[in-house]
């Protein structure tokens, strides 16, 4: 079974350019789906090299959190 | 002061804590967290008008003391972000006031600053080292004379 990881990022924190702006950089890494929540951005993470493992969610969180600054 | 939770999960490497945001502001936090995006993956929740949740999850094995001191990196960070933000803020009218008056300084104020001398017009009218010829009046003239010679 393929691994999916979910990850969630707060609406009032996160703005959305920046999130889609990551997406668009991993897109070559992994598959990637995006959807709005009452509170949250809803990233779906698979299809990615099984040997990266959570660390991927985590290079893309911080990947994230540099496009804010910018 | 009170920094209402901190919790240490050693073996995910991580500890999360939460920010007052009366005190820090989002801004503040996320450019504290940037500057330790190459040392750990950070992570922020919580609602910037209450309370900021930071995760930190160190990209090195940490132990709970260098967690800890993470954290307290962290706070210090903050600290002095927001101590430039303030700055910034206050002193943003000069800053304004400086960037415009070397603006205004650029432009030429008097228009005769651009004429030229008129002996150095006339000088290049008179073009005694050839500068004003195209190069493709200079060179025309010779290409057929080459091509003859190049017969012979």
């Amino acid at each position: 079974m393929k691994k999916k990881l979910v990850l969630k990022y707060n609406k009032s924190i996160y703005p959305e350019h920046a999130i889609k702006k990551a997406i668009s950089d991993y897109s070559k890494i992994a598959k990637l789906g995006f959807s709005k929540q009452k509170n949250h951005y809803q990233i779906e993470m698979s299809e990615f090299q099984k040997d990266l493992g959570d660390q991927i969610s985590d290079e893309f969180s911080n990947h994230v959190l540099s496009l804010i600054e910018s | 002061m009170k920094n209402h939770k901190v919790e240490i999960r050693e073996k995910d490497n991580q500890i999360i804590f939460s920010l007052n945001a009366k005190f820090y502001s989002l801004e503040a936090v996320c450019a504290a967290a940037y500057v330790f995006i190459d040392r750990a993956y950070v992570f922020l929740d919580g609602d910037p008008k209450k309370v900021i949740e930071v995760s930190l999850k160190g990209k090195a094995k940490l132990s709970k003391v260098e967690l800890e001191g993470l954290r307290g990196e962290f706070l210090n960070e903050l600290l002095d972000y927001i101590l430039r933000i303030q700055i910034s803020q206050k002193n943003q009218k000069i800053r304004e006031y400086i960037v415009a008056s070397i603006l205004l300084s650029a432009i030429p104020q008097n228009s005769s600053s651009d004429s030229c001398d008129p002996a150095e017009t006339s000088a290049w009218k008179n073009d005694p080292l050839g500068i004003a010829v195209p190069w493709e009046e200079k060179f025309q003239e010779k290409k057929p004379k080459e091509r003859k010679k190049k017969k012979k």
